[in-house]
């Protein structure tokens, strides 16, 4: 009997403390670090898309959903990363509510054909030539700090009892990354302007070179999903030549046939692999993943 | 007369033979021959005039330009003249005031050339500021 009693006491104990939970799906997990830094103690984070999961070739499925159901707030990068999130809307319950952080961060657009080789989902096919919103908006520790701000008005809204808690929490993430963004600016000033530029596989580092003066040459056929014809990479070599470029940056799937040749032509080295869509293993929270790119980046090119 | 068989197959046979050696020069494998390493141009410089102001006499303030000090020193206002780059370019600076005083000290720092202010920035602190200024190209 008396067990029987404890049981229930315990039982009940955890329920009520879960049921004081926020309970948070991130589609991002850039946004699952911030929202765990944010909802500390208060806050459950449900990481949906992994770390090291190219968030571009994520699909959800019917766990998924039930995981979006079970939420109270899911947040996503948004600018067309999620070509998918209209549809889990649908199926998500109406107690679940959606924040779509970029909505909130100026964008800065780029070709769909420098995207071509991301998949946003049924129905969000894009052509050469056309524009779209970059949606790396993380890759600028200015829009990391509004996206803390936008983290954490929505749940101030979802659970205003634990309001200070947020604003406190946030203040201390905030006041970290102006200490990252100070860092990054002291990183980037050892580079002098000239140098400052990326050859990079995919255009992800927009955002970044327009925050700290690089000029970006996107090279289309660098993965391994796809070959630049000769007449590319006879343009590209010129320019990576003309431009007296010092490295070029890889991702990891990066074609190493392509990269052989242009380092071979141009001179230029294998500047490291960047970390363009996300977190990872080794980058696993979104400081690491700055600090690793910026470092990457200037080692290369000094 | 069409010529002797014979004759029309050493004929044949030599200029196969003329034609071999340039064809082995265009095709034989070589090894790949690499680049030299990327050199970059160096960055073209011009006459620039430093100007630094603390409220209140800094222990120490040094610039630093592509990592490496170009200029330091201490008190209330200096001035020096460097050259540095045409285009835009970052200074790193950094000041101290020791002891730390209650209230936050300014330490100011202009970049002028040729009369022309390219920056004029002020940064705040107790006891120790450090931060990056970018000069945008004029």
């Amino acid at each position: 009997m008396r067990f029987l009693l404890t049981a229930l006491l315990v039982g009940g104990l955890s329920f009520s403390a879960q049921a004081e939970t926020l309970n948070v799906a991130s589609l991002s997990p850039v946004l699952s670090d911030i929202a765990e830094k944010v909802g500390g103690d208060q806050v459950r984070v449900e990481w949906i898309v992994k770390l090291g999961t190219d968030p571009h070739g994520f699909q959800p499925t019917p766990a998924t959903i039930k995981l979006i159901s079970d939420a109270q707030i899911v947040l996503a990068s948004g600018k067309g990363m999620e070509g998918y999130l209209a549809k889990l809307e649908q199926s998500a319950g109406r107690s679940t509510r959606f924040v779509t952080v970029g909505d909130s961060i100026p964008s800065l657009k780029m070709e769909a054909g420098d995207h071509a080789g991301h998949s946003h989902g049924p129905g969000e096919a894009h052509h050469d030539g056309e524009w779209i919103e970059d949606p790396h908006w993380w890759h600028s520790v200015k829009n990391a700090k509004i996206a803390t701000r936008v983290i954490r008005d929505a749940f101030i809204a979802a659970d205003p009892a634990n309001a200070a808690t947020y604003k406190q929490n946030a203040a201390v993430y905030q006041s970290q990354l102006d200490s990252l963004a100070k860092w990054v600016r002291g990183q980037v000033a050892l580079l002098p302007s000239t140098q400052r530029k990326l050859v990079t596989s995919h255009d992800a580092f927009q955002y970044f070179a327009r925050e700290n003066g690089f000029t970006i040459y996107a090279v289309e056929g660098l993965s391994t999903s796809d070959q630049p014809t000769s007449h590319q990479m006879a343009d590209l070599i010129q320019t990576l030549r003309k431009q007296q470029v010092k490295a070029v940056f890889a991702e990891s799937s990066v074609n190493p046939k392509v990269v052989s040749e242009i380092t071979q032509e141009t001179g230029a080295k294998l500047g490291g692999e960047l970390f363009a869509d996300g977190l990872s293993l080794s980058a696993p929270t979104y400081e690491a993943m700055i600090k690793a790119n910026v470092s990457t980046i200037v080692n290369a090119l000094k | 007369m069409r010529g002797n068989p014979l004759i029309r197959l050493l004929m044949v046979i030599a200029l196969f033979a003329l034609a071999a050696f340039p064809l082995w020069q265009l095709t034989a494998d070589k090894p790949a021959e690499s680049a030299p390493p990327a050199e970059v141009t160096p960055e073209a410089t011009l006459p620039t005039q430093l100007e630094v102001t603390n409220s209140r006499p800094a222990n120490e303030f040094m610039v630093r330009h592509l990592g490496k000090v170009i200029w330091q020193g201490k008190g209330l206002r200096a001035t020096t003249e460097l050259p540095l780059p045409t285009q835009s370019f970052d200074l790193q600076v950094e000041a101290t005031w020791n002891p730390a005083t209650e209230d936050e000290n300014a330490f100011r720092i202009q970049v002028i050339r040729d009369e022309m202010p390219l920056l004029d920035s002020t940064l705040w602190a107790r006891e120790r500021v450090e931060d990056t200024v970018t000069i945008p190209a004029n």
